[in-house]
Order: structure tokens, then C-alpha cells, then sequence
């Protein structure tokens, strides 16, 4: 790994931040082709119902109405039956907006209205109605790959198969052993959204044979094979254009092929496009955007299990996650990161973990932004307080103690094979410590009985670790990078950058690389047209996973044209290097020669106009493997401590004067400015631990109230701030320039450090988020009686 | 959104002619950051087929100090207002509602007379029409109020008018109310409290179909008075506050011989509290006057099930803002 860098390490400009901030950025609501029509949904009023009938000769009949589509001419769009307010029941495309609203209205539904479930703690009793007649609304969840049983030739956890119970270790034993148990029911996760900016939705048009699809994405190469095939096109005709994403926070992957993934302006719209042949424009409204995206929303029992000094030798967790009608069920296991699965793997070897999935009738939930590890921590991490209180040891040295080492077992990353996991690096220590001494910890932390007065300030702590990459077998992404005579380069990668700052990191990479400055390297990254395949961007994983395509690709390009320099200036290619665009010998620098005297001269008709490199990049990279031994990989994870510091006014149940200190372990810092830039953009994701961020439901109409940004409260960049330390541990064998990851991380402690500092400043715990002033001052008993 | 006609009227008659014209069947927009949100959410049974701009009107945007007061314009925007050192300085109530109304963006667009002329806000009458349909509540002339046995956690905690219990949640208003301004519109002029009036349905208002709002009138302050505006709102920046207060305290020597007290956010019209104004008035005001008229204040509240939270911090908020008077 090299120590010396020039363009990595630097915090150069973002590679399209002018387009961005000039306006000079076009997403997909800014691109106009002639004749477009629009297409707009009907959308149900029902939580749950068959439809019975649909008349739609009136709304054909509006001038201007080109077609209604329904479950009765478009089966694969729409269903005969709906099971949340607002799902989509029939579509008008016209030649504007209003004339298919206008039609919308012509459309005569007959719906025969059923029983239904509208929260959590309902719908898991099992006479409840069922969201999806015929399945129970709670699973378990399945795919357990947790460890189980010892390897007796390596005394390693080895894989066991699909099974009931969750976790490892035995848990009774592990209470047995226990000197002092602590426990908490019903901690209560609110339902959120990802707080996108730009609302979901696509254009589309089909010329000489091909569809164009523009729209945002996370993953274009996904997205067009599924939806090529959800469309019954060949691959090569969707090319998938997708420069900006207009943000996502994560949660707008698009899966076409699966109903229940609010990917449904993709559908209709290639329908639509297809049958009629013109453009088609289908773009969600902010209300309508408010049917998507929705996440955590968990219910968690915690029981753990110490020794006397503090070991944590056992933890038993209770959990479900509401999942509403949709879509990404896959989030839930995250929640298990939290426990000794992962982030306290050090001390505890018994974990049962019972987790599952809920469907309510409430709205479509996508993985975003900490992908269910919020939730788990949230419970983990709330209760691990309330055990710091009991055993007498301050909240920060009791997980200095707990929380896991280099080298410790991690059996919480994403595998589609069991393999054994290892933590290639933690620096949790040295984040609390960093953290606790910005905050002053040590002088300003004092129980909560020591308080009094109207305004109370409250510290809390809670550390966490994150997914990090998708390193199991089966993973790939690929990167392209060619270089020319000039000495500049380019990228081509299809990497989305949804403002985490992938498009700058890896032309900085591939900069490094190749020698060159940032500057002469430009990015294509425009639609699947130009571009090879890159695995969709999630689990924080771009840095680490695309890196290593980056990389090698950049490497294998320095390569050829080393092989070009070479035999110019006499020596082998493994003795030359190449700085700012200039080829030189290694050990005589003063033998140089520039890129055009390496590539040679050119000519219309051929010479050497372009050295290619490209690189698939298969998980796991032979660098993460421990020791070298197959079977066994070093994990990376994100990892760190977050502090929070605020004021309780006791009096009105407000919270001002908030401080956030997030202390995180990057292993490298490629780009400085966009790591804090990355602790600042998670904090804001989970904001609503005090905003009133919440899915706030009618429960006799099953209606969504909180269905906009005044009533769903993202928080702006003026209310939320993070103090930002970043520790930089270096010699991560995991990456090739030694970064981890850093996306989600951050998000995750958020909420348990909240409820642990108003813990701390009123000393009595919160269990449901979000922390509301009705809930503080109902806490503090502030309330008064019932209504006069 | 419904298609209507759009005219740019380039005086208040001409604008007042469109408005007789279309009786009931237009509106006129300044800032638009309040009518462009109800009418793209489609609440409203009948759609306006006239949206008269004003904007286009160049003598209505102005701070004016005479002998007797300030007239504000009204279409002078939350902005101008709030970095107004003369309305900082003499009517400090008012500039602070308007510094901590909405974000900077909505402050640049949105005027005075807007603000106070905003529709209340409840989530059920601002329900979306494309999520399912909109919901005919009471306010839109239908059967039931949805809210009353809902989720009401932000609405009136003073009752209902015309059984609705829709909040009116201007910033502004309560410390115009602590100002004791006066309204002037094309028809007349009226007290800040007369102008409120949410009773005729889907209106905060008293203004008829053809009325508009000219100008704002803040009387010269009395020596010895001071002012203070207090919001609570989930975020801090850009948010409608669950309750604020407005309060106007003028003594002479020790004792408070005048004072104006107003929460928002709790009723369908600002909430004057002349009750909570008598525990003050001819006493010195220290803590514990303050908090007896807070407990004053809201001694007539009515919370329903999920709102009694308010009834603390209308509490709490109206003790506060005489206290930051003192």
C-alpha cells in the first residue's frame, strides 16, 4: 500500500459538482423531447379492497387522452385488488398533465372495501386482517446464516444450514453465566422515509427500435435487465441514461420484475411508450413520492447479559420490522449488526437474535440509509446504557470493553455463501476517546439525578459498525479506463453518484493510479450505453467494492503503457513510474519521456491512439482474504462512536442547543472534504429523532397525514450539524489504498445517543422515536388530566 | 393542478374589477407560497377559474413610518419586514414572527397581508386529492370532521367554530395582535383581532369575495413598552409552530399598565388572551405573574385526545414571552 499519495488524500473539487450547482445538471424532469405525453395514476382511497369494476370509456373519450391503462389491458402494471391508500389503480397518459387528470376523474371504480392492518403491534396478532390474503403478515426471517456451530478442525464458527433458531452460542447457558441481566421491551423505531430530493419517476422514448430510459438510478445495468425483460425487449435495446439521480439517500433502487417495489413509473411508462410510440413522462409529485421509500420502523425487546466488571457475555433480541406492502424485506437482518454478531463480537458468544418482517397496510418500504442497522442499534444501544447505569460503569468505558477487535469473528455482512468473517479494523476505542474528549465527557457527563432546573443538559453515547461492501462470492463490478496520447485519461465507469461523492473518489483513484493530476482525468458515466457493467451503489460499498475495479483497470492501462514506454527508454517496464503525466526511469529520473513520446506517432489510419484497461471485479478480491486462506475474509465495516450533547427545556418538552459528534474510523480518508460531507449527509437522513419525522396514518382511513415535507419533516442543512472526527487507521488490507467505507455508518447510533442524552438530562427514558415534545413533557408527567 | 386564466393586474382597482367580475370565482395571488400548495393539492371543491396576480401592483410594497405609526404595505415581503431596523427596533414582536416564519426562500416571496391571509391548516382538509381523493371535512361544507376523532395532535385546543378545528398558523399574526395593528383593505379598515374570523367556511378571514388587503397599520408604540414573539416549532427552520405567543407589555414605573397577549397555533383564529392581559395589568410583572397568566390563558382550553401537550406549552409560552418583556 503506498504511503506517498498526490491526488488521493486531497480534497479536491467534485468532478461534477460545477454542472450541479450552475444548474448545468439536467435530471430527468429537465430533459423535454417533442410531442412527450404524460401519464398520471389514479390511486386508491382504500387501505385494503378488490376492485370490482373499472369503467374507463369517458376517460378515453377526453380529447386529448391518448390511453387508460388498467389491470384489465395491463396486467403485469396494475392489480385487481389494492392494499394501501394510494396504490395505483389505473393510469390516463394524455398530452398534458391536466387532461389526464381531468380524465382521472372520469375513471368509475367499483371497489368492495376488506379488513385492515394499519400498525405493527396489530398486525402481528394472528387473527389480524392480512395484507396479502393467504400469507401471514409476520415472517421469520429465513435465511439464517448466522453462526451456529464450531469448526472443530479450525475452532472457527462454521455455516450451518437454513434454521429456526437464530443466533449462536446457547443463551440460557449464557444468562446462567451472567452476574447482572439487564432488559427493555418495546423500543419502538418510527416508520421513515428516505428524504430524496427529487421524486421518483422516468421518461421514456422508442426510436429505430430502442428504448431510452431516463431517469435516476443507483444501478442503470440492473435496472435496464430487469426492466428489458419486465418489457420483453432485448437487452440491447434499453439504454439507460442516468448522469444525476437528484439524491436518494439509498432508498430509490428500482427492481421492475417485483410489484411490490415502488418502481411503478418504470413500468407504466415503458408500457405506455411502447404501445403508443412517443414519449411518455411519468413522474411522482412529492405527495406521491410520500407512497415510497419507507424504512426502520422496528418493535424491539432486548435482554443482556453481563458479568460483574462489565463483559458482555449474552444477548437475547426480539425484533420486527414493519416492511407496509413493499418491497425490501432484505433490511431486517441488518439489525442484527448491533448485537454480538458483529459490533460486540469481542466478549459475547451467545446470541439469539428472532427477527422478522411485518406487512401492515401502510406504504412501499425500500432499504435506505443504514439498511435495518439502525433499528438494532437504536435497541442495542439504548439498552446498553440502562446496563451501564445498573453496573455502575460509565456509558463510554463499559463498550470500550465490549466492542469488537481486529481480527474478532464478524457474522453480520451480507453473504450469499457462508463464509467466515473477520474485522479487518475497528479504532472503536480510539473514536470513543476522540469523541468523548470533544464533548468533554469526563467534566460535563453527570447523572441524571444530579439535574435540576428548567433546563437540563443530557449527554449520551452510542457506537456502531455497518455493512461495508458486498463481499461475498457473486458480487462483480467492472470498471473501463482508457488513456491517451496527451496524458489524460478517462474513467468510465457507471458507478452512480447519488452525492456521496463516488464520481470524484474514483477518478481520484484512477488519477492516483496512472500518475496523472485529478484534472486530467474526465469520467463517462452518462447511460448503459457507454458504459460496463457497475453493481448498484449500496451498502456504502463504492469506495471499497468499485474501488478495486477502479484500481485495476487504472492498473492494467499503467501497465500497457509502461509496455509502451519501455523499449523507448531502454530499460523494463517494472523499472519505470510515472508522476504529473511524465514516464521516467525509476532509479535516474532524469530519463523521461511524455505519454505522446510513449504512444508514438499517429496517423489517420492507425498508431497508438488509446491504451484500454479494463477489470471485472469478482468478490472477494484476493486481498481481503485472511492469511490468503480461501474461506476466510477480512471484513472492513464502518465503525465509530457518536456523542450528543443537548438541552431539554422541561417545561415546553423542546430540545435545542444540539450537539453531534460523530467519531468514525475511515481507515483512509481518499477525499477528507467528502468524508465529513458524508457524516453530515447521514446525520441528516436520521434528523427526525427529534423533528416529528413519522408515518403518521389516519387510523379509521387508513390515509397517510404526514404526506409532505411540512408534515414529514427532513431536516434542512441549517438543522442539523455534525462535528465531524475522522481516524484515520491506516493499513486496512481490505482496500487498496486502505479506505473502508463511510455512507451509512453514522446513521445508525443516532437515535440510541439521542435517547440516551435526554435520558441523561431528565432520567426517564423515551421509548418511542421520535422524541417529540409530547412525549418528553408527557414523560416528566407535565401533562394534565383529561380534558376539562 | 387545474388549468384557470391567469391576469396580471397592474392596480388594486383593476384587480377589484376581476374580482367582482368573477364573483367567488377567483383568487388573487402575491407570494403564492400558501394558494399554489392548496391548489396543486386540488382541496378544494371549486376550483378558481381566475388567478389575479398582484405582484405586477408597484405601490403596495412599502415601510412607511408617519407621526401616528408604521404602514406596512401589503405586499411587502416576511423578508423586507424582518431586516427592517425601524420594525426591529419599534415593533420587535413582529419582526422576529417574520424572521421565524418559514425558510429564507419563502421569506423572499412571501408577503405580510399573505401571511395573515393564509388558509388554516389541518391535514385532513389539506389532504391531497391525488392520494385517493380529498376529504370533504366540515371545512369544505361536508358531514364530518375527521380530526375531532383522529389524530389531532396539532389542532385547536380551544374548540371548534362551525365544528371545525382547523389552526390558523401565522407567525405574524399573533404579534400584529400584540401590536394592536389595523387592517385596511379596499373596503374598509379593521382591528387585527375583527379580521380574523374563520366562519365562513373555507376562509381565516373576514374579507369578502371582492375585498383585498391594501395595508397594515402598527400605532406608535407608548413609552415603556416592550414586546416579544416566542415559536415552538419541531424544526427550528422551516416549520408552522405548534404554538407561538406574541406579547406587548407597557409600564408605567414599576407596574404594567397595558398589555397584549396572543397565542397561535391553538384555534382557528389568534387566540387574544384579555384574561391572562388582566392578571398583568396594574401589577409588577415577575415570575409568578408571568406564570399565573399563563395558567390564565388557558384556563378555557378544551384539548382533545392527542393534543393536551399545547395546553403546557401555550402555557409555558405565553409566562415566557412576558417574562422577555420584562
Amino acid at each position: 500500500m503506498p504511503d506517498h499519495l498526490s491526488v488521493l488524500g486531497k480534497s479536491v473539487r467534485q468532478k461534477d459538482g460545477r454542472p450541479r450547482v450552475t444548474g448545468e445538471a439536467k435530471y430527468y424532469s429537465d430533459i423535454s423531447l417533442p410531442g412527450t405525453l404524460h401519464a398520471k395514476m389514479l390511486r386508491s382511497p382504500y387501505p385494503q379492497a378488490d376492485i370490482l369494476r373499472i369503467g374507463t370509456s369517458s376517460a378515453e373519450a377526453v380529447p386529448g387522452v391518448e390511453l387508460v391503462m388498467t389491470h384489465l389491458n395491463f396486467p403485469k402494471a396494475f392489480r385487481k385488488d389494492v392494499h394501501y391508500v394510494g396504490e395505483h389503480v389505473a393510469a390516463v397518459i394524455a398530452v398534458d398533465e391536466e387532461t389526464a387528470e381531468y380524465a382521472l376523474e372520469l375513471i368509475e371504480v367499483e371497489y368492495a372495501p376488506k379488513p385492515f392492518v394499519l400498525n405493527l403491534e396489530e398486525a402481528i396478532k394472528p387473527d389480524a386482517p392480512q395484507v396479502f390474503p393467504g400469507q401471514p403478515n409476520c415472517h421469520d426471517w429465513e435465511l439464517s446464516y448466522y453462526l451456529s456451530e464450531k469448526d472443530p478442525l479450525t475452532g472457527l464458527y462454521s455455516k450451518k444450514e437454513i434454521h429456526e433458531f437464530h443466533g449462536f452460542g446457547d443463551v440460557e447457558q449464557g444468562f446462567k453465566e451472567a452476574d447482572v441481566v439487564v432488559g427493555e421491551n418495546g423500543l419502538r423505531y418510527a416508520y421513515c422515509k428516505s428524504p430524496a430530493m427529487n421524486p421518483r419517476g422516468c421518461l421514456m422514448s422508442f426510436r429505430n427500435d430502442k428504448l431510452t430510459v431516463y431517469t435516476h438510478s443507483q444501478g442503470m445495468h440492473h435496472e435496464k435487465i430487469v426492466l428489458a425483460e419486465v418489457l420483453d425487449l432485448a437487452a440491447h435495446q434499453v439504454n439507460y441514461v442516468s448522469p444525476f439521480t437528484g439524491s436518494s439517500f439509498g432508498g430509490k433502487i428500482a427492481e421492475p420484475g417485483d410489484f411490490n417495489h415502488p418502481s411503478h413509473y418504470l413500468i407504466i411508462a415503458g408500457f405506455a411508450t411502447l404501445t403508443l410510440q412517443k414519449p411518455v413522462r411519468c413522474s411522482y409529485t412529492r405527495e406521491e413520492e410520500m407512497l415510497c421509500g419507507w424504512s426502520r420502523g422496528s418493535l424491539s425487546n432486548v435482554k443482556l447479559g453481563f458479568k460483574n466488571d462489565g463483559t458482555l457475555t449474552t444477548i437475547d433480541f426480539d425484533h420486527w420490522m414493519e416492511v407496509g406492502t413493499g418491497g425490501d424485506k432484505w433490511t431486517v437482518k441488518n439489525a442484527l449488526l448491533a448485537t454480538g454478531t458483529t459490533l460486540y463480537s469481542r466478549n459475547c458468544k451467545h446470541v439469539r437474535g428472532k427477527i422478522r418482517y411485518v406487512h401492515t397496510n401502510r406504504f412501499l418500504s425500500s432499504g435506505w440509509q443504514g439498511y435495518g442497522s439502525p433499528e438494532g442499534h437504536y435497541a442495542i444501544e439504548t439498552v446498553m446504557d440502562m446496563a451501564a447505569e445498573k453496573l455502575g460503569i460509565d456509558p463510554v468505558e463499559l463498550r470500550k470493553m465490549n466492542h469488537m477487535r481486529k481480527g474478532d469473528i464478524d457474522a453480520g455482512y451480507d453473504p450469499l455463501d457462508y463464509k467466515s468473517c473477520f474485522i479487518s479494523g475497528s479504532g472503536i476505542t480510539e473514536c470513543l476517546e476522540a469523541g468523548a474528549e470533544r464533548i468533554d465527557w469526563k467534566n460535563q457527563w453527570q447523572p441524571p439525578n444530579h439535574k435540576s432546573g428548567r433546563i437540563r443538559r443530557g449527554l449520551g453515547v452510542a457506537i456502531f459498525c455497518m455493512g461495508a461492501g458486498r463481499p461475498g462470492p457473486g458480487n462483480s463490478t467492472s470498471a473501463m479506463v482508457k488513456v491517451f496520447p496527451d496524458g489524460t485519461a478517462e474513467l468510465i465507469s457507471a458507478l452512480a453518484d447519488i452525492g456521496q461523492g463516488q464520481h470524484t473518489v474514483q477518478t481520484q483513484i484512477a488519477a492516483e493510479v496512472l500518475g496523472l493530476p485529478y484534472k486530467n482525468v474526465g469520467l463517462v458515466c452518462h447511460d448503459t450505453d457507454s458504459t460496463p457493467w457497475a453493481s448498484i451503489v449500496a451498502s456504502s460499498c463504492g469506495t471499497w467494492f468499485q474501488g478495486w475495479a477502479t484500481y485495476e483497470a487504472a492498473m492494467e492501462a499503467k501497465k500497457k503503457v509502461l509496455n509502451l514506454a519501455a523499449p523507448k527508454l531502454g530499460v523494463e517496464p517494472e523499472d519505470l513510474e510515472i508522476q504529473d503525466a511524465m514516464i521516467f526511469v525509476k532509479n535516474n529520473p532524469v530519463k523521461k519521456i511524455t505519454f505522446s513520446d510513449a504512444f508514438g506517432p499517429l496517423g489517420i489510419y492507425g498508431g497508438n491512439h488509446e491504451v484500454v484497461g479494463y477489470y471485472n471485479h469478482e468478490s472477494p478480491h484476493p486481498r481481503c482474504l485472511k492469511d490468503g486462506k480461501p474461506g476466510q475474509l477480512y471484513i472492513p465495516k464502518e465503525k465509530g462512536a457518536q456523542f450528543v450533547s443537548l438541552d431539554v427545556d422541561t417545561e415546553t418538552g423542546e430540545i435545542n442547543n444540539v450537539r453531534v459528534v460523530n467519531a468514525q474510523n475511515v481507515g483512509r480518508a481518499l477525499n477528507p472534504k467528502i468524508v465529513e460531507g458524508q457524516f453530515l449527509n447521514v446525520r441528516h437522513g436520521v434528523e427526525h429523532a427529534t423533528l416529528g419525522s413519522d408515518c403518521i396514518v389516519d387510523q379509521k382511513t387508513g390515509r397517510l397525514l404526514s404526506c409532505n415535507w411540512i408534515e414529514y419533516r427532513p431536516s434542512s442543512i441549517l438543522d442539523c450539524d455534525v462535528e465531524p472526527i475522522v481516524i484515520e487507521k491506516q493499513g486496512d488490507p481490505t482496500h487498496p489504498f486502505g479506505a473502508t467505507a463511510c455512507g451509512e455508518g453514522a446513521a445508525c447510533p443516532t437515535l440510541a445517543a439521542f435517547s440516551n442524552a435526554i435520558y441523561n438530562a431528565i432520567g426517564v427514558r423515551i421509548k418511542e422515536t421520535p422524541f417529540t415534545p409530547d412525549k418528553i413533557l408527557n414523560a416528566l408527567g407535565k401533562i394534565e388530566g383529561k380534558k376539562k | 393542478m387545474k388549468r384557470f386564466e391567469h391576469i396580471n393586474a397592474s392596480t388594486v382597482n383593476e384587480a377589484v374589477a376581476i374580482l367582482e367580475k368573477n364573483r367567488g370565482g377567483a383568487r388573487v395571488i402575491a407570494g403564492g407560497t400558501d394558494l399554489l400548495g392548496c391548489l396543486r393539492d386540488g382541496i378544494w371543491p371549486d376550483i378558481p377559474k381566475v388567478i389575479i396576480n398582484l405582484k405586477g401592483i408597484t405601490d403596495l410594497g412599502f415601510i412607511r413610518e408617519e407621526d401616528d405609526g408604521v404602514y406596512i404595505g401589503a405586499l411587502t415581503t416576511l423578508t423586507d419586514i424582518a431586516e427592517s431596523d425601524l420594525i426591529t427596533d419599534k415593533f420587535g414582536a413582529l419582526a422576529e414572527a417574520a424572521r421565524r416564519t418559514a425558510s429564507p426562500l419563502l421569506r423572499n416571496l412571501g408577503t405580510l397581508a399573505g401571511n395573515i391571509c393564509q388558509e388554516n391548516r389541518c391535514w385532513y382538509y389539506r389532504y391531497p386529492g391525488n392520494l385517493g381523493g380529498r376529504i370533504d371535512c366540515v371545512r369544505k361544507g361536508g358531514k364530518k370532521c375527521l380530526a375531532v376523532s383522529g389524530d389531532n395532535r396539532y389542532h385547536s385546543i380551544f374548540g371548534a367554530i362551525n365544528k371545525c378545528i382547523a389552526v390558523n398558523p401565522s407567525d405574524t399574526a399573533p404579534a400584529l395582535v400584540s401590536h394592536a395593528a389595523e387592517v385596511r383593505t379596499t373596503k374598509r379598515t379593521v382591528a387585527i383581532e375583527e379580521f380574523f374570523t374563520a366562519k365562513k367556511g373555507m376562509q381565516s378571514t373576514v374579507l369578502d369575495d371582492d375585498e383585498i388587503v391594501i395595508e397594515i397599520f402598527l400605532p406608535r408604540p407608548q413609552t415603556g413598552t416592550s414586546v416579544a414573539f416566542k415559536k415552538i416549532a419541531l424544526r427550528k427552520t422551516i416549520d408552522f409552530a405548534i404554538v407561538n405567543c406574541a406579547a406587548c407589555v407597557t409600564r408605567e414605573g414599576n407596574t404594567v399598565s397595558a398589555a397584549r397577549i396572543c397565542l397561535n397555533g391553538v384555534y382557528n383564529n389568534p387566540y387574544r388572551s384579555v384574561e391572562a392581559e388582566q392578571i398583568v395589568i396594574g401589577r409588577p410583572l415577575d415570575e409568578a405573574v408571568a406564570e399565573e397568566a399563563g395558567e390564565m390563558a388557558v384556563a378555557n382550553a378544551k384539548p382533545l385526545l392527542m393534543n393536551r401537550y399545547k395546553v403546557q406549552m401555550a402555557k409555558t409560552l405565553v409566562a415566557d414571552t412576558l417574562m422577555m418583556c420584562q
